[in-house]
């Protein structure tokens, strides 16, 4: 007997029931597969950033940055001299550093408060491992030149009229802590207003208006090729605890590979959505309910029709199935309306950042997976919730049932 | 009448038992989830407030501007003198103000090393007063510091005691080192005041000067309002005379005043968004469970059908049937608000009581002021009677004869 189409054709004979049912189901798998998609194309936008970077860098930072990105309030900060010894690590091929402060930024008449990366531009392969690893594009104008001094790289948001009433671009000019730059490039939008309101300059630049001495923000190191990021990060640790004259427990700085950021980063976005999923899931639960009621009322109006098909010989187990297949059915067209909704939504949910948020990283990402995942576990509740009214109607008694009016 | 209603409509639910508890359970579940992260969002809110109101609602902080996050005045290149500080204590409705200091210092004890946040307090009686009780600092242990003090600390519990397993605490009366100078710990504060406080030590103000090799320069000034009730005027006059002797216009403005509700609201701002995220997430499945009503009644029309047609027939209005099946309707998801209620206010206690138990005392507390409980209650209801409106609707319009003759 063909109980899928059995279960069909008594689905149509109760179309309003079992379209609100359907319903449903389909809320909760297009709010689970939008927040699961939506999820899954987060973390892939963030490891691709990552990506970019490229693996084989060691980020070294001082420990205890109380003050963020500040930098320059650190006890016991990192210099030139501790980037020389990274640089002269074996089997680090070059290094770098960055600085990054607070600074006072006039733009017309508005000043406003924003932070300022200084790096290395006069040395063009400090400079090349630079962007290697600040890797946003230069949308107007040049890049910093060796002998720039006066010039800087501003964020994109200096484009924006909505953020700043008089905008820049290559050529113009910008105040910063009182002392007048030219605007030798504009960077594209990275998504996050810190970056985007900085204003980018040379090393020396920033330590002169700052009166910094040679302490660094950051160092940033790329391995020989070949070499593993973890054991020469390792060795690098070894040379800075050396050259600082410090044990292993009084180390105040912190080496880290991109895999190391990488997983930080991973652990809070899985909490995240296992938290959004999980409540979303409460809403597939309620469907699920939904269809077990439904059954319940079919079984019930059907106990003729179940007694007259026990009387001809159907067995318990033949009628469980009819039922059975009537729900994974319900609950299978509640996960292909959810599922194609829920992939729209997060789709719209990602051209809406992209335009509102200027952000790319917030992306739909539709795996092979989440689809054959969704439609499963939609069959999955639909049977769950179909396997305790499919049991009544297979323990009905045959006299009792016909007799039933 | 409404009454016969009522008792009509119970009846109904009561025949289809197995039917109307699914439909409730169906109601409950989002109820509950939704009154639970409300109750654990309210909580938190709450317990941030009582945090915050340690502070005083008549206390404003002036620091300089920053594009950071982190403790006032790090990360900022601009400092605050005296000058500032005279301005502010002599603003409009200020009664007390005082300076201070905030660095980041590494202190040195049993050949470990660790960092820690030295905080001056003023020399002045007034300045003092208003300190101490601006942090709330309680001795534990020796004494407070005295005005006279100098190569002298207290200390806040976790620089006292946060170090290694191997490193006994440290105890009122031992020396530690701050940048390699050498200080007596005349204290130990107590656990419990601001956050910030069990990671300071306290030292006098020129002694900080002194160690740090700085002068006239503070990170930030804490005033006191005349009253709660002046706080915002108090804000706005300190505003306008720094900007006057730091001659900027409010656009430049080179740093910010805040108050304690300022705080308070981002705070709220904040924590209020999150919870809506969650809280709509979650009211996903009231929808669901309100459509579970809605298939639930439409049955229940059609299984009454002939009832209908007699109860039309011998002279019940459109408006009465209407009615009995909205209260029916109404009913399943009162009940379910009812059950949602209470287990939703069970759940966050029990998260409550976890969250305690895992992390000690923490701000995750649940909250389920009366509002909220009857807010739920009112909405399970309309979510039922609007799910029910549809059928019953169905119900009123069918013809007696037609319905008779199914």
């Amino acid at each position: 007997m063909n109980f899928l189409a059995l279960a069909y054709r008594n689905l149509l004979n109760r179309k309003q029931r079992a379209g609100l049912t359907i319903i449903g189901i389909f809320i909760g798998i297009m709010a689970v597969v939008a927040l699961i998609s939506l999820g899954q194309g987060l973390e892939q936008g963030i490891n691709e950033q990552f990506e970019e970077i490229g693996s084989d860098k060691l980020f070294i930072q001082a420990r205890g940055q109380f003050a963020g990105v500040g930098g320059g309030d650190l006890t016991n900060p990192l210099t030139d001299d501790d980037v020389e010894v990274v640089r002269s690590t074996q089997g680090v091929r070059r290094a770098t550093s960055m600085n990054a402060r607070t600074v006072e930024v006039e733009t017309g008449d508005q000043v406003n408060f924003y932070f300022s990366y200084g790096i290395v531009s006069n040395d063009p392969e400090q400079y090349e491992l630079t962007r290697e690893f600040f890797t946003v594009d230069i949308i107007d104008g040049r890049e910093l030149r060796p002998n720039d001094r006066n010039a800087v790289l501003v964020g994109y948001d200096y484009t924006r009229e909505d953020v700043f009433e008089e905008t820049l671009r290559a050529g113009d000019r910008i105040t910063v802590n009182g002392q007048r730059f030219q605007v030798a490039g504009v960077l594209d939008a990275v998504g996050n207003a810190a970056d985007d309101r900085a204003v980018t300059m040379p090393q020396d630049t920033l330590r002169d208006l700052l009166g910094i001495e040679d302490s660094v923000y950051m160092i940033v190191a790329q391995v020989q090729p070949g070499e593993d990021p973890a054991i020469i990060g390792e060795r690098v640790e070894r040379e800075l605890l050396n050259f600082r004259d410090l044990d292993e427990d009084e180390r105040d700085f912190q080496v880290s590979t991109p895999e190391d950021l990488l997983a930080s980063f991973s652990i809070i976005l899985v909490i995240v959505q296992v938290v959004l999923t999980g409540i979303a899931f409460i809403s597939l639960f309620v469907g699920g309910i939904g269809i077990m009621n439904t059954m319940y009322t079919s079984v019930l109006e059907r106990t003729k029709e179940i007694g007259i098909m026990k009387a001809i010989g159907a067995k318990p187990k033949t009628i469980q199935n009819i039922f059975l297949a009537e729900s994974a059915m319900l609950g299978l067209v509640g996960g292909i309306l959810g599922l194609l909704i829920g992939l729209g939504i997060s789709k719209g949910v990602e051209l809406a950042a992209a335009a509102a948020l200027n952000t790319e990283l917030l992306q739909a990402y539709i795996s092979w997976w989440l689809i054959i995942g969704a439609l499963l576990f939609s069959v999955l509740v639909g049977m769950l919730s179909g396997y305790f009214p499919a049991r009544a109607a297979a323990q009905q008694d045959a006299v009792e049932s016909l007799r039933y009016e | 009448m409404l009454a016969d209603s009522f008792a009509y409509a119970l009846k109904s639910l009561r025949q289809r038992k197995l039917r109307s508890w699914l439909t409730v359970i169906g109601i409950f579940i989002g109820i509950s989830a939704v009154v639970a992260l409300i109750s654990l969002g309210q909580g938190l809110q709450d317990a941030v407030a009582l945090q915050l109101s340690g502070l005083g609602a008549d206390r404003i902080t002036v620091q300089p501007r920053s594009a950071g996050f982190g403790p006032p005045g790090l990360g900022s290149d601009i400092n605050i003198t005296d000058e500032d500080l005279e301005v502010v204590r002599r603003a409009r409705y200020v009664k007390v103000a005082a300076a201070r200091v905030l660095q980041p210092v590494t202190v040195g004890h049993n050949n470990e090393e660790q960092s820690a946040f030295l905080t001056s307090v003023p020399e002045d009686t007034e300045g003092r007063a208003l300190i101490f009780e601006t942090i709330q600092a309680k001795i534990a242990e020796g004494r407070q510091l005295r005005p006279n003090d100098r190569g002298k600390v207290v200390l806040g519990i976790n620089i006292a005691e946060d170090w290694k397993e191997s490193t006994p605490d440290i105890r009122a009366g031992q020396r530690i080192l701050i940048e390699d100078e050498s200080f007596e710990v005349v204290g130990v504060m107590q656990k419990g005041g601001l956050p910030a406080t069990d990671e300071a030590i306290i030292i006098n103000e020129q002694n900080a000067f002194d160690l740090l090799n700085i002068s006239n320069q503070y990170q930030f000034i804490v005033a006191k309002a005349t009253s709660p009730e002046n706080v915002d005027l108090a804000k706005e006059a300190i505003a306008k005379d720094l900007r006057k002797s730091r001659d900027v216009d409010e656009r430049e403005e080179d740093f910010t005043v805040e108050t304690s509700n300022d705080i308070l609201e981002t705070v709220n701002t904040i924590l209020g968004a999150v919870t809506a995220v969650l809280v709509g997430i979650a009211a996903i499945s009231l929808i669901v469970g309100g459509i579970g009503i809605m298939n639930t009644m439409y049955t229940s029309v059609v299984e009454r059908r002939k009832e209908i047609g007699i109860m039309k027939s011998i002279g019940a209005t459109n408006g009465q049937v209407l009615t009995l099946f909205l209260i029916e309707a109404g009913m399943l998801g009162l009940v379910g608000g009812l059950i949602g209620v209470a287990l939703g206010a069970g759940l966050s206690r029990l998260v409550e009581i976890v969250a305690a138990q895992q992390l000690g005392p923490s701000i995750l507390q649940a909250s389920t002021p009366l509002w909220l409980v009857l807010g739920a209650l009112t909405f399970g209801f309309v979510v039922g009677v609007l799910s029910g409106i549809l059928p019953a609707r169905q119900a009123a319009r069918m013809q007696p004869v037609e319905a008779l003759s199914k």
